[in-house]
């Protein structure tokens, strides 16, 4: 019974990850692939950001960004990239960089690691390639 | 269709997704260090900071409403932060369901949006934003307003003018803490104090402002704001071991509310 909305649901992602080659149609390709699966948080009462994160991965070493997280929300950071053969990391560090204990999910070229911060502040969101291959990647940020 | 597709995500994440710290390493201190602060991921948006108010009571939003809407102004900077805060004030609006004055507002919006020459770029959300609130569907009001700022900032971008981006934000930002301020001053709990810690944010703004060009950064108001940053960011960086005392948290309000009366008032 869930294996025809699962196949489904790997359909759909599927179709969002095949990008084109051009830069510009990869970042949009990745914004896509990451709404996409930024849209299951959706359904469980998440809002999404409308700005999200678009780059390219440094070589060998994780893209960070530091966010501002509030105490009683919940939060899930999605990344896709383009790079269908690609293993993409989501993780969440203190504003030190000490790693936090996070729900994490990772299926290739899509990762994501929910959290609920105890205290408000800084928190660094790193976004890294299994392989240190500078890939192109989306960053989405949902809350609730 | 989608909702189908996002349902079938949904079961399928429920069956891959792990609690775990995964034994992943600290960062280095370099790492730490260059972390990107981006604008529209790092600064909590107006929704997020009431969310996590709205979880600590049942706060009575309205109550919070501006009794006069800010004076008519012909300056672009000055337009561009007074923008800011009416977008802070629609999220104000929609946390507190009040259909009429998610409506007026939006008109305010359209107005200011006007004067920068940006109609256009609104007046598609113009309609949604009606339409959201007469169907109270109020998150996706929320995310509606958040696409406002981004689309209204991307035209700013698109047309040289990311000094105003820079502004409408440090608006947006400013009443937004100045809401959660006030609701904190009038119901104050250590709790609350808690989630109103935003280190790094007036740092992130005071920089940019001092990025500006000259003929901004010495208008009267802008500069008012750039001297008093500093002390804001100073309380909402304290200790999360020391959250704000009531007292700590008048004075944040305070400073807050000076700041949106600088912002607002009638030019000089």
């Amino acid at each position: 019974m869930i294996r025809i909305p699962l196949i489904a649901s790997f359909l759909v992602l599927e179709i969002a990850l095949a990008a084109g080659p051009a830069s510009s149609d990869a970042a949009v390709t990745c914004r896509r692939a990451a709404l996409e699966l930024a849209g299951a948080w959706a359904n469980d009462g998440f809002r999404t950001r409308e700005n999200t994160w678009t780059a390219t991965l440094p070589a060998g070493k994780p893209a960070l960004a530091r966010v501002n997280l509030l105490a009683g929300n919940r939060y899930w950071f999605t990344a896709a990239t383009n790079a269908a053969s690609t293993t993409l990391a989501v993780e969440i560090f203190t504003a030190s960089g000490t790693p936090v204990a996070a729900e994490t999910h990772r299926d290739g070229p899509l990762a994501a690691a929910g959290f609920s911060p105890a205290e408000s502040g800084a928190y660094l969101i790193a976004v890294s390639e299994a392989h240190g291959t500078p890939v192109p990647f989306c960053l989405v940020h949902s809350y609730k | 269709m989608f909702r189908s597709a996002c349902v079938s995500t949904l079961l399928a994440l429920a069956a891959c997704v792990c609690t775990v710290a995964d034994g992943a390493q600290p960062l280095a201190e370099d790492q730490v260090r260059g972390a990107e602060f981006l604008d529209g991921l790092s600064v909590p948006a107006p929704g997020e900071l009431f969310a996590a108010f709205g979880k600590i009571g049942k706060p009575d939003w309205a109550a919070f409403f501006r009794k006069q809407p800010p004076a008519p102004h012909t300056s672009r900077p000055l337009i561009a932060l007074n923008l800011g805060t009416r977008i802070a004030d629609g999220f104000l609006a929609a946390e507190a369901q009040d259909r009429q004055q998610v409506k007026n507002i939006s008109m305010e919006i359209k107005v200011l949006a006007k004067s920068l020459g940006l109609e256009q770029e609104f007046m598609a959300r113009s309609n949604s934003i009606a339409d959201f609130a007469d169907n109270r569907r109020w998150d996706a009001l929320d995310e509606e307003l958040d696409a406002v700022q981004s689309e209204l900032a991307a035209a700013m971008t698109a047309r040289s003018d990311a000094e105003l981006v820079t502004l409408m934000s440090l608006g947006c930002w400013l009443r937004s803490v100045d809401i959660a301020a006030a609701l904190l001053a009038t119901e104050y709990t250590p709790e609350g104090a808690k989630v109103l810690r935003l280190p790094a944010v007036a740092d992130f703004f005071a920089t940019r402002l001092d990025a500006l060009p000259a003929k901004i950064k010495t208008l009267p108001a802008i500069a008012e704001i750039r001297r008093r940053l500093p002390a804001l960011g100073a309380t909402l960086s304290l200790p999360a071991a020391t959250p704000a005392s009531a007292e700590t948290v008048a004075g944040i309000h305070d400073l807050t509310a000076a700041m949106i009366r600088i912002i607002s008032a009638p030019e000089k």
